[in-house]
C-alpha cells in the first residue's frame, strides 16, 4: 500500500509533463442511437501505473476500454497515445495489449504460438521470438506447456497465456476486459497476486476493467469509478475508501452506510438528535457516509450518535456484521468486533457512534 | 406392486421395442446388401440368389461407355455445384455473423427455405422459369438448380461453425498487429476450413446424388448417373446398376463419413 502511494505522489508531481502521460483521454463520448453511453471522459494514464476502470453493469467501462482498443468508434472527443493522436487508427496500428474475459486464444496454435504472434506480426527473427516466448512463459509460470494446445489447459492457464502474449511484444498500455471474471474465487485471487508481480516486474501501463471492487482495491494504483458514462471518483484506492467523492462512491465502492443530515453555518452538523462539529464547507440538507467499521459500540467524544434495533447479525469470524434499523433512516450496517460480549439480540435496541473524523459529509 | 402380468407386459414391451428397432434397421440396411451382393453376379439378369458369382458387372461398369458419361457430367456438376455454393454462402455467412446487419436472422432464415419446398414442386417452378430465360436443358440451369438444393445446408454447416469461432479471436490478432485481412485469413478462416471443407463435401454429394431437377429440367442432352440409372430401371434393366448402385453407396458413405469428421475436429 505505501509503495502504491509513494508511486502515485510521484507521479502526481510530474503529472503536468506530457512524458509522463501514457494515455489522455479528452471530454470523450459515444452514443449509441440516442443514448449517450460515455458523457464526457477526461483521463490520463500515467506511464506505468495500475488503473482500474470500476463500475456496475452498463456503466460504460467497457464500451471506454473497447474505443481506446479501437474495436468501437467514439463520437466526440481526443485520444492521445504518448501524444499521438489514436483516434483514427486500426486496433493493429494502435501498438496495445489486450487481455479478454474468455480468454480469445488461437485454439488451433499451440501455447509458444499464441505467445509468438505478436511478435510474428512485427517481424521478429524466429530466434528472437523463440526466446522471447520462453521468457514470458516462465515469467507466467508455464514454461513447460509451451507445446500445449490452449483447449488442454485450464482456465487460470489459458488466462495466464493470454497475459503472456499481450505483454510479449511490450506494448506501450495493456488493456484488461474483466480478464478474472471467467474464473473461480480461489483462482482469482491468485492470479491477481500474478497480474499485480508482473506488473510491477514488467513496469507496463494498465488499463483494466472489472466490476469487482475487491479485485480493484487489491490491484490498482488509481481507481476510476464509473457510473451511467462518467467518472464518479478517480483517485487512489485509499483515498476512494476513507473519503468518497460522492454518494454513489460511498455507496458502490466504500459500502458505506448513507445518512441524512443536515449543516449548519458553522460546519457543524446535526443528525438525529446528536450533533458534532466538522470541517466541511456545505451547508443545509448533507448526507452523511460512514462505513460499517467506523460505527462502534462505545460512545465517542465528537461523533454521530445512532440508535435503532437490531435486524440481525452475523458472525464473520473477527468481526460481527450488524443490521440495524433506525427509525426515518432505515436499514444500516455495521462491523464490530466480535471479541466482545454484547447482548445484539434481533429486535434489541442499540446505540451506535461513529467518530467526526471518520464520517464523511456529501451533498445530499 | 408388481404383477406377475406387470412383469409379462413389462418384458413384452421391451421385445416389441427391440423388434421394433431390428425391423427398422433391417429396412434400411437390407436392400443396400443385397445390391451389394446382386453386383457381384454374373448372370445375364438381376434374379435372386444370383447363380453365378463374379465382378463382370464392375468390368461392364468401367469400360462400356453407356457409364462414362454419364459420370463425368455428374462429376462435373458436382465439383461446380460444390464451388459456386460455397463461393455465394461463405462471404455471406461472414456478412452475416461479423456485422449488426438488421434483418441478419431473416435472409439466413431465407436461405434455408428451399428445403422445406418439395424438391419436385420446386423443379416444377423452375421448370417454368428456365423455359421463360433459355435455361432448360443447359449445364448452367442444372447447376443452379443443384446449388439451390445444396445452399440450405451449405448455410447451416458454416453458421452453426461460425457461430463457435468467437469474434474476440479476430480483435485479439488485430490488437497484436495483424491486419484485418490477416486476422480474417489467419485465424477465422483458418478454424472454419474444416467447416468449409465438409460443406463442399455435403455439397458435392447433394449434386451427385440428385435425381429429380435432372430429369424436370436435363431435357434429353444431359443425362446424370442417377437419371441413366432411372432410366435404365425403366427402359428394360441393365445389370450393370447393381454395381453403379453399390460404388455410388460407398463413395458417397465414405465422404459423408469424411466429412462429419471435419465437422467434429472444429470442437
Amino acid at each position: 500500500m505505501t509503495q502504491v502511494t509513494a508511486t502515485s505522489h510521484g507521479a502526481d508531481k510530474t503529472g503536468g509533463a506530457q512524458d509522463s502521460v501514457t494515455l489522455r483521454v479528452r471530454d470523450l463520448r459515444k452514443s449509441f442511437g440516442g443514448n449517450e453511453v460515455l458523457r464526457g471522459i477526461d483521463l490520463d494514464v500515467r506511464t506505468g501505473e495500475f488503473l482500474t476502470l470500476l463500475g456496475p453493469s452498463g456503466s460504460g467501462k467497457t464500451t471506454l476500454l473497447r474505443i481506446i482498443a479501437g474495436f468501437e468508434s467514439h463520437t466526440s472527443g481526443e485520444m492521445l497515445l504518448r501524444g499521438r493522436d489514436i483516434a483514427g487508427l486500426s486496433p493493429s496500428e494502435r501498438g496495445l495489449g489486450m487481455v479478454f474475459q474468455q480468454y480469445a486464444l488461437f485454439p488451433h496454435m499451440t501455447v509458444a504460438d499464441n505467445v509468438a504472434y505478436g511478435l510474428r506480426m512485427r517481424g521478429w527473427d524466429r530466434g528472437k521470438i523463440g526466446k522471447r516466448v520462453s521468457e514470458m512463459l516462465e515469467i507466467v509460470g508455464l514454461p513447460h506447456l509451451s507445446g500445449r494446445k490452449p483447449r488442454q489447459l485450464s482456465g487460470g492457464q489459458q488466462q495466464r497465456v493470454a497475459f503472456a502474449r499481450a505483454l510479449a511484444y511490450a506494448p506501450q498500455l495493456l488493456l484488461m476486459d474483466e480478464p478474472l471474471g471467467a474464473l473461480d474465487r480461489s483462482l482469482r485471487l491468485q492470479l491477481e497476486e500474478e497480474i499485480k508481480r508482473v506488473h510491477r516486474q514488467m513496469g507496463t501501463t494498465v488499463i483494466y476493467v472489472t466490476h469487482d471492487q475487491e479485485e480493484a482495491l487489491v490491484l490498482s494504483d488509481r481507481i476510476a469509478i464509473m457510473e451511467e458514462g462518467r467518472f464518479a471518483g478517480l483517485d487512489t484506492p485509499t483515498a476512494l475508501y476513507q473519503r468518497p467523492p460522492s454518494t454513489f462512491v460511498a455507496k458502490f465502492f466504500a459500502n458505506a452506510n448513507l445518512i441524512p443530515a443536515t449543516a449548519s453555518a458553522d460546519g457543524s452538523i446535526e443528525c438525529r438528535g446528536s450533533a458534532f462539529s466538522t470541517q466541511t464547507d456545505l451547508r443545509g440538507p448533507v448526507s452523511l457516509a460512514v462505513r460499517p467499521r467506523s460505527l462502534r459500540l462505545e460512545p465517542v467524544t465528537n461523533g454521530l450518535r445512532l440508535s435503532g434495533a437490531v435486524v440481525e447479525t452475523l458472525l464473520l469470524g473477527d468481526d460481527r456484521q450488524v443490521k440495524f434499523d433506525v427509525p426515518g433512516v432505515g436499514p444500516m450496517v455495521a462491523l464490530v468486533d466480535a471479541r466482545q460480549q454484547s447482548e445484539l439480540e434481533p429486535g434489541a435496541a442499540v446505540t451506535l457512534h461513529a467518530p467526526a473524523e471518520e464520517i464523511t459529509v456529501l451533498e445530499a | 406392486m408388481t404383477t406377475r402380468t406387470d412383469r409379462i407386459l413389462d418384458g413384452l414391451f421391451t421385445w416389441v421395442g427391440r423388434l421394433i428397432v431390428g425391423i427398422g434397421a433391417l429396412f434400411m440396411a437390407v436392400p443396400a446388401l443385397f445390391i451389394a451382393m446382386l453386383s457381384f453376379s454374373n448372370d445375364q439378369h438381376i434374379a435372386f440368389p444370383p447363380k453365378t458369382w463374379g465382378v463382370n458387372r464392375y468390368v461392364d461398369l468401367f469400360t462400356s461407355d453407356t457409364w462414362a458419361a454419364p459420370i463425368g457430367l455428374s462429376l462435373r456438376l458436382a465439383a461446380v455445384t460444390a464451388v459456386v455454393a460455397l463461393l455465394l454462402v461463405l462471404p455471406a455467412i461472414i456478412g452475416l455473423k461479423r456485422s449488426n446487419l438488421r434483418g441478419g436472422g431473416f435472409i439466413e432464415g431465407a436461405s434455408v427455405a428451399p428445403m422445406l419446398f418439395p424438391v419436385a414442386a420446386y423443379a416444377v417452378g423452375l421448370y417454368a422459369v428456365f423455359a421463360e430465360v433459355g435455361l432448360l436443358a443447359s449445364f448452367q440451369g442444372i447447376v443452379i438448380s443443384h446449388v439451390i438444393h445444396a445452399v440450405p445446408m451449405v448455410v447451416i454447416i458454416l453458421s452453426t461453425a461460425m457461430d463457435q469461432i468467437r469474434p474476440e479471436l479476430e480483435l485479439a490478432a488485430m490488437t497484436m498487429g495483424a491486419s484485418r485481412g490477416r486476422a480474417w485469413l489467419g485465424v477465422t478462416l483458418r478454424l472454419l476450413t474444416p467447416a468449409v471443407a465438409g460443406a463442399a463435401i455435403f455439397a458435392f454429394v447433394s449434386s451427385f446424388d440428385e435425381a429429380v431437377f435432372i430429369t424436370f429440367l436435363g431435357g434429353p442432352g444431359l443425362v446424370t448417373l442417377p437419371k441413366l440409372i432411372f432410366d435404365s430401371v425403366q427402359f428394360g434393366v441393365d445389370p450393370a446398376i447393381t454395381a453403379v448402385a453399390t460404388v455410388l453407396m460407398i463413395v458417397t458413405s465414405a465422404l459423408l463419413f469424411f466429412a462429419t469428421r471435419l465437422r467434429k475436429d472444429v470442437r
